[in-house]
């Protein structure tokens, strides 16, 4: 999915620092690609390490340099991909998850904030800036999130498949709740928590073995942790095969929304 | 189509356009194996354990060093080969396009180990079920023309026909069979002999390969001087040492650096060795060039 967003479009949400024009001078619009990650095969498999390893799935940035090169070979303007890693803290210079939003590709979920898709749900999202002045598209007019089914759960349970899956108050990451307009009218994210479940490996990862790696101070101890498959695991993860890149995909496994598209032979 | 004679049926129009896909997508092979055909693997790591209700594997190959790569007299040229990257953004591709185009399940297989350095399903078993290759004394699935390549799979539900293997193993090739009458080896097994500190060992009997030896260990502490077993390696000698100027010395080393290299975006130093391919007949004109 493709969807365009006014460059000013940005400044009534983020600060300045964190809008296009803070990346490239001149911005005029930012275009998104959003991408659907694993394959539904994936989605399905019991092992499940088979759905951690993404990293080839992020084909939308491979999509954004594709269209980059478009833009500034056919209509002569400039266009760059738009930073979305963290460069200080959990904050990333712009914020892919508004970007799409204000392209018209998404809305908010109860689930963690994650972006849902009316029809594809959870979508990877990269962006470009550009000096092209495209016509943009706008915010989806209805939520997304709660779907009908999820409205339906709540009146009659008072949770939704996202947050019974992981429930705040048992351990888990999420909490919300939904108006008689059948609108969310309270959510709660804790994103430490869900890091440190959906990022077991990885950088987080290799920093906390780091720690203890280099904190151990019997050297056998110590080799078997530098050989073990949890730090081989966690480098893994930060090697060009993009291993696990992400762990858990528990309140997006039971979304309704998107799930047909996962329905297969 | 390379390969197979089927019928206008849907699975033959499905397997045609599964072609087309992955040719354009730059593979110079492909082939569909039987699902339940992977029993010498153990079981967990088959394909209906990746995949309830997997029917086939479809496996491509491609995207080798080129001749120019085998040609560098610079040796750190032919370590930097993220060429294998390409084959397995393909594999992704045709997951997607059999999910998208026919309504099947399909599942790319990730590159990279299980739990205890295991893969998730063996590629090579994939490719050889598939037909696209046959194993050799040096161990890889070499093509019958192009000899080493490099491979994907994908596992399906899509009851794509099965194609059939190659009527002849590429190994061992005719120039090897006479270099074993008479001298008892092969050029890789020369190259590498498992009983003077290398790692291959076989034997050939009417021309055909009937006993493979191969150090599997020793073989993977050359082939990964760098990369994650290079990492470890460093970082334990790092911490070993008692000096802190030492300790910085070998966290800021050539070989150090090489390996965080080999490890990130770069994907540098992949595989250092690759002396048993590099004297194999098979696929050696592709390796040669003006």
């Amino acid at each position: 999915m493709v969807g365009v967003a006014a460059a000013s479009a940005f400044n009534e949400f983020v600060p300045e620092g964190h809008r296009p024009g803070d990346v490239l001078p001149g911005a005029k619009s930012v275009v998104v690609a959003g991408n659907q990650g694993p394959t539904a095969g994936a989605w399905r498999s019991p092992d499940h390490r088979v759905m951690e390893i993404t990293g080839y799935d992020f084909r939308e940035n491979v999509a954004v340099h594709v269209m980059c090169d478009y833009i500034e070979r056919e209509h002569g303007h400039r266009a760059l991909q738009a930073p979305s890693l963290p460069t200080a803290g959990h904050n990333p210079p712009m914020s892919m998850m508004l970007a799409a939003v204000l392209a018209g590709l998404g809305t908010r979920s109860l689930a963690a904030n994650i972006i849902l898709h009316p029809r594809y749900g959870l979508l990877y999202y990269a962006a470009l800036v550009t000096t092209l002045d495209l016509e943009p598209d706008h915010p989806l007019e209805e939520d997304v999130c709660p779907s009908k089914p999820c409205i339906r759960m709540y009146e009659e349970l008072g949770t939704t498949p996202c947050l019974a899956s992981c429930p705040k108050d048992e351990g888990g990451c999420l909490d919300g709740a939904i108006d008689e307009n059948g609108r969310i009218s309270y959510s709660y994210y804790d994103r430490e928590r869900c890091t440190s479940r959906s990022m077991n490996f990885g950088i987080g990862s290799i920093q906390k073995a780091l720690v203890q790696i280099t904190t151990e101070e019997d050297r056998e101890r110590r080799k078997s942790m530098i050989h073990s498959d949890f730090f081989s695991q966690s480098l893994s993860s930060l090697s060009y095969y993009k291993e696990s890149v992400a762990q858990c995909f528990e309140c997006m496994r039971v979304c309704p929304v998107g799930m047909h598209e996962r329905r297969l032979q | 189509m390379k390969r197979g004679s089927a019928p206008d049926s849907e699975p033959a129009k499905r397997l045609a356009a599964l072609a087309a896909m992955v040719e354009r997508g730059g593979a110079l092979t492909w082939g569909v194996a039987d699902a339940d055909a992977f029993d010498e693997a153990p079981e967990g790591f088959r394909p209906g354990d990746l995949l309830p209700g997997a029917r086939r594997v479809v496996v491509v190959g491609g995207s080798p060093p080129r001749a120019a790569d085998w040609a560098s007299p610079v040796h750190e040229h032919l370590e930097t080969m993220g060429t294998s990257d390409r084959i397995n953004s393909l594999g992704l591709k045709t997951a997607k396009f059999i999910e998208a185009e026919f309504g099947y399940y399909a599942l790319f297989v990730p590159p990279g180990v299980r739990r205890g350095n295991r893969p998730f399903l063996s590629v090579a078993l994939a490719a050889e079920l598939a037909g696209c290759g046959s194993r050799s004394l040096a161990g890889p699935v070499l093509h019958q023309e192009y000899g080493l390549l490099f491979y994907s799979a994908i596992v399906t539900t899509c009851p794509f026909p099965v194609t059939p293997p190659p009527a002849e193993p590429a190994c061992p090739a005719p120039a090897c069979v006479e270099m074993w009458e008479a001298e008892g080896a092969t050029p890789c097994t020369r190259v590498c002999p498992l009983g003077d500190g290398g790692c291959l060992d076989g034997r050939i009997e009417n021309g055909r390969l009937v006993e493979r030896r191969y150090d599997a260990a020793r073989c993977t502490s050359r082939v990964y001087t760098h990369w994650i077993p290079g990492f470890q390696k460093g970082l334990e000698l790092a911490l070993d040492q008692e000096d802190s100027e030492a300790r910085k010395m070998v966290l800021y080393s050539s070989h150090f650096t090489k390996t965080l290299w080999s490890m990130t975006y770069a994907a540098q130093s992949q595989g250092q060795c690759w002396e048993c391919m590099r004297v194999c007949p098979v696929g050696a004109e592709y390796r040669d060039k003006a």
